[in-house]
């Protein structure tokens, strides 16, 4: 092998390992904010819960995790989803029971200052809401079965 | 070239109409826009800091890969602190914040960095003209995205940290909608860029 073969190897090695190191702390990066997004989504949900226990990831384009919800009067399922338009973004977290029936919708926070203040209003405005709240719905009783 | 004509960093959005797509679409708020165009500046110094420290060790064939690998990687970096901040404002940005990655790297200065020497013809660092036009970045995207909120919506949204941006409202209606749109703010950035610009010819002809 010539000694500029050689060169050329070492260096896309040095580079190929730059870039691994890269990915390393993009994937620690990652966990630390997915720890601290469910903490939050935890938050978020539990306003009349007793506890509440993430139940993986979700393969959806708008939310991320199911949450199973134990409380005394029974278990509920709880999702949080963004939507977004050009003109206005929300973030909003549903709770179902685990026939997948909406029990309560939340506005948890919004970039726009003329959105409705009434949940179901506010996710109206958006095109496409209905079809991300029935998914949910099929992920919470998805869950739901999973879970029992 | 005069020695105040090199010096002159000129602003990137209102005089090269860079990353005007990612801003108009990201920065329709107060919020959104000081969070975009801050998203920018931080990369586009972060990238103008270390590109110069790899070009030693680097070779050429590898520095533009390199370059974008690691404009991508502060992106993502800025997008999880965005996140850990405020996740509505991270939803609002949702798929421009990546695009920061690009905005940065098209700074001029920037892009004349990685090609040429750590300091420019007139002995300045590049770095200190890195800074000033991510400045200008931040600035414009800030009036853009605040401007349109005002007189779109009569309300201006502060980036505070926590589930919604803080909020004020000056009127009880949106007086112009159309301008949260995309479509009316590249209108607004139409106005923005004729007024810059007619400002700009003025000055050089008051020199003159």
């Amino acid at each position: 092998m010539s000694e500029k073969m050689r060169e050329k190897i070492l260096e896309n090695l040095a580079a190929g390992s730059a870039l691994g190191f890269l990915t390393l702390l993009i994937a620690v990066f990652s966990i630390v904010v997915d720890s601290r997004s469910i903490a939050w989504e935890k938050d978020a949900l539990a306003i009349s819960a007793a506890s509440v226990v993430a139940l993986g990831r979700v393969d959806d384009p708008d939310f991320d995790r199911v949450y199973a919800i134990r409380e005394s009067a029974g278990s509920s399922y709880g999702v949080v989803f963004s939507k977004r338009s050009s003109r206005a973004s929300a973030l909003f977290g549903a709770t179902f029971s685990p026939k997948g029936e909406l029990r309560e919708l939340m506005l948890l926070g919004s970039c726009s200052s003329r959105l409705p203040t009434n949940p179901k209003d506010a996710l109206d405005s958006f095109t496409g809401s209905e079809a991300t709240l029935s998914r949910a719905a099929n992920a919470a009783a998805t869950a739901a079965e999973a879970d029992s | 070239m005069s020695d105040s004509q090199e010096s002159f960093v000129p602003n990137p959005v209102l005089s090269g109409l860079v990353g005007i797509c990612p801003l108009i679409a990201a920065a329709n708020s107060l919020a959104e826009g000081v969070m975009y165009g801050l998203g920018t500046a931080l990369c586009a110094l972060a990238i103008g800091a270390s590109v110069p420290l790899l070009k030693d060790r680097l070779p050429d064939r590898l520095r533009a890969p390199a370059t974008l690998c690691l404009s991508a990687f502060f992106a993502l970096c800025y997008a999880f602190a965005l996140r850990l901040y405020s996740p509505t404002i991270a939803a609002g940005l949702w798929i421009y914040i990546p695009l920061l990655a690009v905005s940065s790297l098209s700074l001029l200065v920037l892009r004349r960095t990685s090609s040429k020497g750590r300091f420019g013809t007139d002995g300045r660092s590049r770095l200190v003209d890195i800074a000033v036009e991510a400045l200008l970045f931040l600035l414009t995207a800030t009036v853009v995205g605040g401007l349109r909120e005002l007189i779109g919506l009569g309300t201006l949204s502060i980036p505070t940290q926590g589930p919604s941006p803080a909020r004020f409202f000056f009127t009880e209606w949106a007086p112009l909608r159309i301008l949260v749109s995309p479509a009316g703010g590249f209108i607004f950035l139409g106005f923005l860029v004729a007024v810059y610009r007619t400002i700009i010819r003025a000055t050089r002809r008051r020199r003159t």
